[in-house]
């Protein structure tokens, strides 16, 4: 069983975008996360049935997770995007509310910082940082 | 893994913590081996649903690592679909690191009783003997390897097992809950492959998971 690569998206500024929204995070939530990604991490997509949501309607390749609890987390992420059978890049942290994703434009931003590190990698995306 | 390990540890010393990421683990054991069990049988969602005696789109709910509101009996009537037992046991937090690390589609699949091993032995008056019987003739295994139940039988002959009345259940493979009452645990709720008999009476109780 090979194991998948987590990356996080890393703003211009070189700021680990996702990490300072899981931060942000109750306990609850933030293990409710750490226990999906780990999953995603170990079984990538395949074993674990709905683990993934997606493709988001309008973003071929924005993925979503669905963390259900008092907060709806719905973190966006793609496969990749340089090596798309190895690796996930988790690309911004959203919520739902009445089925719209927030913040407003949340999947066409996660597009947006897709194609950025499809660009460069090195420079905006880093190994995921886990936040306990 | 030990990275996995260490992270574990650490958030596990919130209690918040642990509860949620076990619950969430629960979840997601559940649903996967709902699924595996199914796909090990060869059948489709709706195969399973007609022989669990519920709706199709109950058992796409039920294989989603997101769906929380387990209750027992719906567990029941799946167990009963793939003839298989469940369990459901209290366990301690420290129990998850090798549950997770050992997550995997073959952990989680399960002989049926017509294929469990243990029920595949002739069953008689001296069982040991006829066990021993078993394993002596040439007949049975020829020259060749033993076949995989021949080779489960043979791994299971642990004295005691079959007990005075012949009729003994197997060994628990854990005895973790002795001498533990102290500790903080989580529930675990399992299909497993043998037979077993449901108690009745309290246990018709539904469990509810953390709600969704």
């Amino acid at each position: 069983m090979t194991e998948w690569t987590l990356y996080d998206y890393v703003d211009v500024h070189g700021a680990n975008q996702f990490k300072a929204w899981s931060e942000c995070l109750q306990k609850r939530e933030l293990a409710k996360l750490n226990a999906k990604l780990d999953m995603l991490q170990q079984h990538g997509p395949s074993l674990p049935p709905r683990l993934l949501a997606g493709p988001i309607r309008g973003h071929g390749h924005i993925y979503k997770l669905e963390i259900r609890g008092q907060v709806q987390l719905r973190p966006l992420l793609c496969k990749g995007p340089i090596r798309n059978d190895e690796e996930y890049s988790l690309l911004i942290g959203a919520i739902e509310q009445g089925w719209k994703l927030l913040p407003t434009g949340a999947a066409a931003e996660a597009e947006r910082r897709r194609q950025e590190i499809t660009t460069s990698p090195q420079a905006r995306r880093t190994l995921h940082e886990r936040v306990l | 893994m030990n990275e996995f390990s260490n992270a574990i540890r650490q958030g596990f010393q919130n209690k918040d913590y642990r509860h949620s990421y076990a619950d969430e683990f629960l979840n997601e054991t559940i649903a996967t081996q709902i699924k595996t069990l199914r796909e090990q049988h060869e059948w489709r969602q709706v195969d399973l649903a007609r022989e669990a005696g519920m709706p199709q789109s109950m058992v796409a709910r039920l294989e989603n690592v997101n769906y929380s509101s387990w209750s027992i009996n719906t567990l029941r009537k799946l167990a009963r679909a793939f003839d298989v037992r469940l369990r459901v046991t209290f366990e301690t937090f420290g129990s998850i690191i090798h549950e997770f690390e050992s997550f995997s589609r073959q952990s989680l699949r399960r002989d049926h009783f017509d294929i469990d091993p243990v029920f595949q032995r002739p069953v008689g008056p001296h069982p040991e003997r006829t066990e021993a019987k078993i394993f002596e003739t040439p007949g049975r295994f020829g020259n060749a390897i033993p076949s995989a139940p021949e080779q489960a039988l043979a791994g299971r002959r642990t004295p005691g097992w079959w007990g005075a009345g012949g009729g003994a259940a197997p060994p628990a493979p854990r005895q973790a809950l002795a001498g533990q009452e102290k500790q903080a645990s989580r529930v675990d709720l399992h299909l497993l492959g043998h037979a077993h008999r449901a108690q009745g009476g309290s246990a018709n109780a539904a469990f509810r998971g953390t709600a969704g």
